[in-house]
């Protein structure tokens, strides 16, 4: 199963290294990174594709919220699922 | 309001008065000198000059777990920065609030493989709460508010704050904000009223619960409420190594320490109970044994600050997020007085069928024996810092417990060295409490030059170090599951393995001496040989007004029981060799 999350986090030197390394540090993999601006030039947002079960989603969406400079953290799986179901 | 003008460093000072920081500990290099020459005019803040960043660190952390307080450490770049890897990592696994500053190369030379340069961020990511590169000194007031908001709040843990050698130097107005605001750091606040709600209910109806409580009681300043939840209802209480001190063990609801080393009454407790309430603890793997057989009966609650820890191992039936202190209070009111009596009358009967023994009657020195005095002759009075492996275990079966923050170890990473620059750290904050160090005389020497600190501020730290002539945990483990096998574990100079062959073993049986070290750090060094010297050598210690040392030869081969081998399930224990 895979997990598609987005993030919104602080756009600063570090933070993409702070968030590939908390991921790969926890035995977790990442199939998929992207990384963009946003509107408000101090944030940026990352969407990316972590394979594992919903105990392996619950504990990176944890950890990652813990890091000081993620600011929000959201699941699109569902979401996603649910627009592949209608097409 | 026109702001001073002020450099970088100087704004380090003024943060640490701001975050009430009194004690200093770090050892200086070029990339600090700033800072130094700025600390030299702070006569508010007493710097601590340790002889290695790692007992730096250890020193910080070991305020802090005295204290409850942040403890500091200032180390340079490069080597100053890596050695203080290891006390980050220590401080980051038990939850320790500290906040480390170090030096760093210009920034305009970071990057180039300059002379001391380390990437010191990308280093102590793993081991730090949070950590910043500081790139401009506009920002440094800010950030070493923030460095002791993130420290000290939620599950606290240390931060690092590396700050070029250029950024000490430049000039700002900046001044910190009147209260910390971070987009991204939201600590839990509040908690659930119906998960307490739910928990309470679990807990009037339970016939068999159990706590099991960690170091989040102690952080979260909640050991009085603990003990009055649990003694309204009647609730057995067993304890991991963090979380001594936080329910006092002379209690008969207590069951002592759980886990690999734990008792057989706790162990049971656990296979045995129909709730089990986990508080401020995370289900670390010395503690379940085998994780699908921990508490097989047993709907699980877990109360704990930190929503990561929650279903990270083991998943719960009633997770309650918050400050353990409010929710624990909050169940106090809610649970109903319960005698529950077959349950606890069960657990005596196995307390005493199954205490924690050693033999008495030999004439030889055991170190479970010399721990046990230690006990006896410091009134169980003494602030307890222990070094890791055996002695570690020990004293946590031959003490009672009864105050939070009596009992200082490194649970988490079980770091070697840990116990003496902690006890050093502790008692700068008590100079008048009676700090013992139990170590082995393995670890002993990984951080045994910041005796030198102890004598010369007076500190009057009484060190006990059980020379049983081996690097005694991993010898059990060798004597237990590899074929008794002692590869790399004989410290003594005799009975190394061939591949380990000392050239003239016969020259002494034990090196170094340590006594002798004792003695040229300016302690006093005790010898003890024999049984019955070992009461008179602590008493002697204990009333000697300068640090002492006090070396006990102990039976080279006594292991630490009960004992749960490593993979095994909480009921599998091996209670001897026999
Ligand atoms: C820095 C570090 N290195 C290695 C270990 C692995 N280790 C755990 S206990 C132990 C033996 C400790 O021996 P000693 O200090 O003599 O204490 P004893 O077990 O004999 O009480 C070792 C090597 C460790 N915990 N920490």
């Amino acid at each position: 199963m895979k997990h598609f999350i987005t993030l919104l986090v602080e756009n600063q030197p570090g933070v993409l290294a702070r968030i590939v390394g908390l991921i790969s540090g926890r035995g977790y993999n990442i199939e998929t990174l992207n990384v963009g601006p946003t509107d408000d030039p101090t944030l940026s947002r990352m969407t990316m594709t972590v394979p594992g079960d919903d105990h392996v989603l619950e504990q990176v969406t944890k950890q990652l919220y813990k890091l000081v400079d993620v600011i929000e953290v959201t699941d699109l799986t569902a979401r996603r699922e649910d627009a592949q179901g209608r097409d | 309001m026109t702001t001073k003008t002020r450099t970088g460093a100087d704004c380090v000072v003024e943060g640490l008065r701001q975050a009430g920081a009194e004690i200093v500990y770090g050892l200086p290099g070029g990339a600090v000198l700033d800072m130094f020459s700025k600390l030299y005019h702070a006569e508010d803040i007493q710097f601590v000059l340790a002889r290695h960043e790692q007992g730096a660190t250890h020193m910080a952390d070991g305020y802090a777990r005295a204290t409850g307080k942040v403890g500091v450490c200032l180390v340079t770049s490069g080597p100053g920065a890596t050695n203080a890897v290891t006390g980050l990592a220590t401080a980051y696994m038990d939850g320790i609030p500290m906040v480390c500053i170090s030096g760093q190369v210009p920034s305009h030379m970071i990057g180039n493989d300059a002379f001391q340069e380390a990437d010191t961020t990308g280093i102590t990511r793993a081991v730090t709460k949070h950590n910043y590169l500081v790139h401009r000194t506009d920002d440094l007031p800010r950030i070493i508010a923030e460095a002791f908001h993130i420290a000290a709040s939620g599950k606290p843990g240390p931060v690092l704050i590396d700050i070029p050698k250029d950024v000490q130097r430049a000039e700002t107005t900046a001044t910190a904000p009147e209260s910390v605001n971070l987009a991204g750091y939201r600590p839990v606040s509040g908690y659930d009223r119906d998960e307490v709600k739910l928990l309470a209910d679990a807990i009037n109806e339970a016939e068999r619960p159990l706590l099991y409580t960690g170091g989040g009681v102690i952080a979260g300043g909640a050991a009085a409420e603990l003990t009055a939840l649990a003694r309204k209802a009647n609730l057995p209480v067993t304890t991991t190594l963090m979380g001594l001190g936080g329910f006092p063990e002379t209690d008969p609801l207590s069951l002592k320490m759980l886990g690999m080393h734990g008792t057989v009454t706790a162990n049971r407790a656990v296979g045995e109970c129909d709730l089990l309430i986990a508080v401020g603890a995370r289900f670390d793997d010395r503690v379940t044994g085998k994780i699908s057989e921990f508490a097989p009966k047993a709907k699980k609650a877990h109360i704990d600050i930190d929503p990561s820890s929650i279903n990270k191992s083991v998943s719960v039936d009633i997770p309650v997020c918050g400050h353990v202190k409010d929710i624990l209070e909050e169940l106090i009111d809610q649970v109903e007085p319960r005698e529950r009596s077959t349950w606890n009358e069960h657990l005596d009967e196995l307390k005493a069928q199954n205490p924690l023994a050693y033999d008495q009657s030999t004439d030889e020195v055991l170190p479970q024996y010399v721990i046990d005095m230690v006990y006896k002759v410091s009134g169980g009075e003494a602030l307890i810092v222990t070094d890791v492996g055996q002695q570690q275990m020990w004293a946590t079966h031959f003490f009672d417990y009864t105050r939070p923050r009596t009992f200082l170890s490194s649970g988490g990473l079980g770091t070697m060295g840990y116990g003496l620059p902690a006890a050093i750290g502790a008692q700068a904050a008590f100079p008048e409490k009676n700090v013992v160090v139990l170590a082995g005389d393995g670890g002993i020497q990984m951080c045994f030059q910041e005796l030198v600190v102890a004598v010369e501020h007076g500190w009057n730290v009484n060190v006990i170090i059980l020379n049983n002539g081996h690097l005694g945990m991993v010898r059990q483990w060798q004597e237990m599951f590899y074929d008794k096998e002692y590869s790399a574990t004989v410290l003594k100079q005799r009975g190394r393995p061939a591949n380990e062959k000392i050239p003239d073993s016969s020259r002494r049986e034990f090196l170094p001496d340590f006594v002798m070290m004792a003695e040229a750090y300016g302690a006093v060094g005790l010898r003890v040989t024999k049984k019955d010297d070992v009461v008179p050598a602590l008493e002697k210690a204990f009333s000697t007004k300068a640090p002492v040392v006090v070396e006990c030869i102990v039976k080279e081969d006594e292991n630490v029981y009960p004992m749960v081998p490593p993979g095994a399930s909480l009921d599998e224990m091996i209670c001897s060799m026999a």
